[in-house]
């Protein structure tokens, strides 16, 4: 049974303040305007998409929410896209041109701390602190920007908070300061970024991608669920019935039951029966004459 | 060995903290106010953690003995608990943790003072001896190396009269145990499954071989072992291979001077089921059917193959020395 759904699905949704931050992820990916408002909305044929929220944590986290709403047609979280916020930061410590995971975002209005999970072998993290306005005197040796807060308040209400990262290039510090930093000299810095940014999208696209799948119904399930009209209830009766015949390895039972049922009730019940009647044939029975699922070879 | 390291703010100074930090200047090191943050907090994967999860140093604050579940553990006095860490190195697909935490991230509570203080405060308002789990909540050794849990713990309880230490663990991390003279009252409990069992169900767990030879060396060397099969999952040749296993373990292991032996199925809680057959729908050990009793879900025959398994066990060993781990929750 093939897991994957027939329809294209968003693996990693990038989320980006500035047209220019976006603009050479645009050509690499070759990401394709699919929505002009209220955010620029872009989307590849590989699963990838990009939206350009403009500045401010409200403006990203509304960005937000709104690209997962248009883009997923589920609201279960295993089946949201990952996220990814990409952009520029300052740091009070570190040199212009590097970049960073971010490992912890405070909020500096509220003061709440949001901690993004780390992939294994990561050289270089940085903690991020999120201000209202541009950070002139880079108090602490952390970096400071106006978006993630917004973004990860968002993100984390709908899709598993692993799945979510940060990564910043840093624009700015404290010896070449926010105030001179011109377009020529952003675009500059940004190019510095492109490589490294490209292979973490590409990983984090296939490792969503991977786990999308993993957890969705094919496209054959959405048809029937749609033909037969079913409730949420049953949706995700369904669904769990459809994860334990092929966990199983009962496809081939599904496809023959699912044929045979045209009213929602009655599929689900034979469904479920069907699963059952395999439970009264072993009560009391002995190990040995029980077909388990992990089989005797090795 | 960890994605990253978090310490609790309030525990920066904390001796056993620095060490740790000191010990991985690699790694991210993040401050944060109190360890649920990261561990607590709502909509985690454990499945995705899993591949790379992270240590996080904190105090354990409330409780920290509790009384063990009934049904867990050997009979011999009042049965409790502690866990001075959360989650385990391993990545056993049957455990129950994966269904009890949200997080797969370890917790390392450093306080262990505080552990030794109520351990001690509990045993002497008994009037009964006591028996303390360690690794109900992670493997007692697994993380010996970075914890040093039982340099801290043997002598503690080696002074303390009436009451037993269980350490349980599928490790083979016994360099530390081995420095210390062997305790009367600390039991090393090691974790067997067959080896067709092991290899389908335990990841990252050390071979039989290697567990067997680590456990003979603490058996010549004085400490009391104990054996614990569990869980037992059912299948067509589960008889069979735990008898290979039995022949195994007792072909090296002198029977005579175990502490206890124990069978358990594999038995779990409805909702962590629940919670893992959602991060594993792929998985047919929570696909099959299970039978309900008393909130727990166990596998059909499960029941019929503990009774064979414990009378082959007891060709071994004496009635007095085993024990069937309950099913009740």
């Amino acid at each position: 049974m093939n897991t994957q759904d027939q329809r294209p699905r968003t693996g990693l949704l990038i989320v980006v303040a500035h047209g220019l931050e976006a603009r050479a992820l645009l050509e690499r990916f070759d990401l394709r305007l699919i929505q002009p408002r209220p955010f620029r909305l872009y989307a590849s044929a590989s699963g990838l998409a990009l939206t350009i929220s403009g500045m401010g944590k409200t403006a990203s986290a509304a960005a937000t929410a709104h690209a997962c709403a248009t883009l997923c047609r589920e609201e279960d979280s295993l089946q949201m896209p990952g996220l990814l916020n990409y952009g520029i930061a300052g740091h009070g410590a570190a040199a212009v041109g590097t970049s960073f995971m971010v490992n912890r975002i405070m909020d500096a209005g509220s003061g709440r701390s949001y901690y993004p999970t780390l992939r294994a072998g990561l050289k270089a993290s940085t903690a991020l602190i999120t201000v209202d306005r541009p950070e002139l005197e880079y108090p602490e040796a952390v970096a400071y920007d106006m978006e993630a807060s917004g973004f990860w308040a968002a993100g984390s209400s709908m899709t598993e908070p692993d799945r979510i990262q940060i990564f910043k290039l840093i624009s700015d510090n404290p010896s070449q300061h926010a105030s001179r930093l011109g377009k020529t000299e952003l675009e500059r810095v940004l190019s510095k970024a492109v490589e490294p940014a490209v292979a973490l999208i590409s990983e984090l696209l296939q490792n969503n991608m991977d786990h999308i799948a993993r957890h969705g119904l094919p496209g054959q399930c959405h048809q029937v669920m749609q033909k037969l009209g079913l409730t949420q209830t049953q949706r995700h009766q369904f669904r769990k019935l459809f994860f334990r015949y092929s966990a199983l390895g009962r496809q081939q039972q599904w496809q023959e039951l699912i044929a045979s049922r045209r009213e929602p009730r009655a599929l689900i019940q034979r469904l479920t029966v069907e699963l059952a009647a395999d439970e009264a044939d072993c009560i009391g029975a002995d190990s040995k004459s029980v077909n388990w699922p992990w089989g005797a070879s090795e | 060995m960890f994605s990253a390291l978090y310490f609790e703010k309030s525990l920066r100074d904390h001796t056993r903290v620095q060490e740790i930090l000191d010990r991985y200047p690699q790694l991210p090191q993040i401050e944060c106010a109190h360890y649920g943050e990261i561990f607590n907090r709502s909509a985690q994967n454990f499945r995705l953690q899993k591949q790379a999860p992270a240590l996080i140093l904190a105090e354990k604050r409330g409780q920290r003995v509790l009384p063990a579940p009934s049904g867990y553990g050997f009979h011999g006095g009042r049965s409790y608990y502690f866990s001075h860490m959360l989650n385990c190195l391993y990545d056993c697909r049957y455990c129950f943790l994966q269904g009890m935490y949200r997080s797969a991230h370890y917790v390392l509570f450093v306080n262990y003072e505080d552990f030794a203080q109520e351990i001690i405060t509990t045993c002497r308002q008994q009037k009964q001896p006591c028996i303390f789990y360690s690794g109900y909540d992670c493997d007692s050794l697994a993380m010996e190396p970075v914890s040093y849990f039982t340099d801290f713990f043997l002598p503690v309880f080696r002074e303390l009269e009436g009451a037993t230490l269980e350490l349980r663990s599928k490790s083979t991390q016994v360099r530390q145990l081995l420095k210390h003279d062997p305790i009367a009252n600390c039991v090393v409990a090691m974790s067997f499954s067959s080896e067709r069992a092991g290899k389908r169900w335990e990841h990252k767990v050390p071979d039989l071989a290697k567990r067997l030879d680590v456990l003979s060396r603490l058996q010549l060397a004085g400490w009391p072992i104990a054996l614990r099969f569990e869980p037992v999952i059912p299948e067509a040749a589960a008889l069979e291979d735990y008898e290979r296993l039995f022949a195994k373990l007792f072909a090296v292991l002198d029977a005579g001077q175990l502490h206890s032996v124990s069978i358990g199925e594999f038995r779990m809680p409805r909702p962590f089921h629940k919670r893992i057959a959602q991060l594993y729908p792929d998985e047919p050990l929570y696909a099959a059917q299970t039978i309900a009793r008393d909130g727990l879900l166990s596998l059909e025959a499960g029941d019929a193959l503990i009774s064979k398994l414990e009378a082959r066990l007891l060709e071994y060993i004496v009635t007095e020395q085993y024990y069937r781990c309950a099913a009740d929750a």
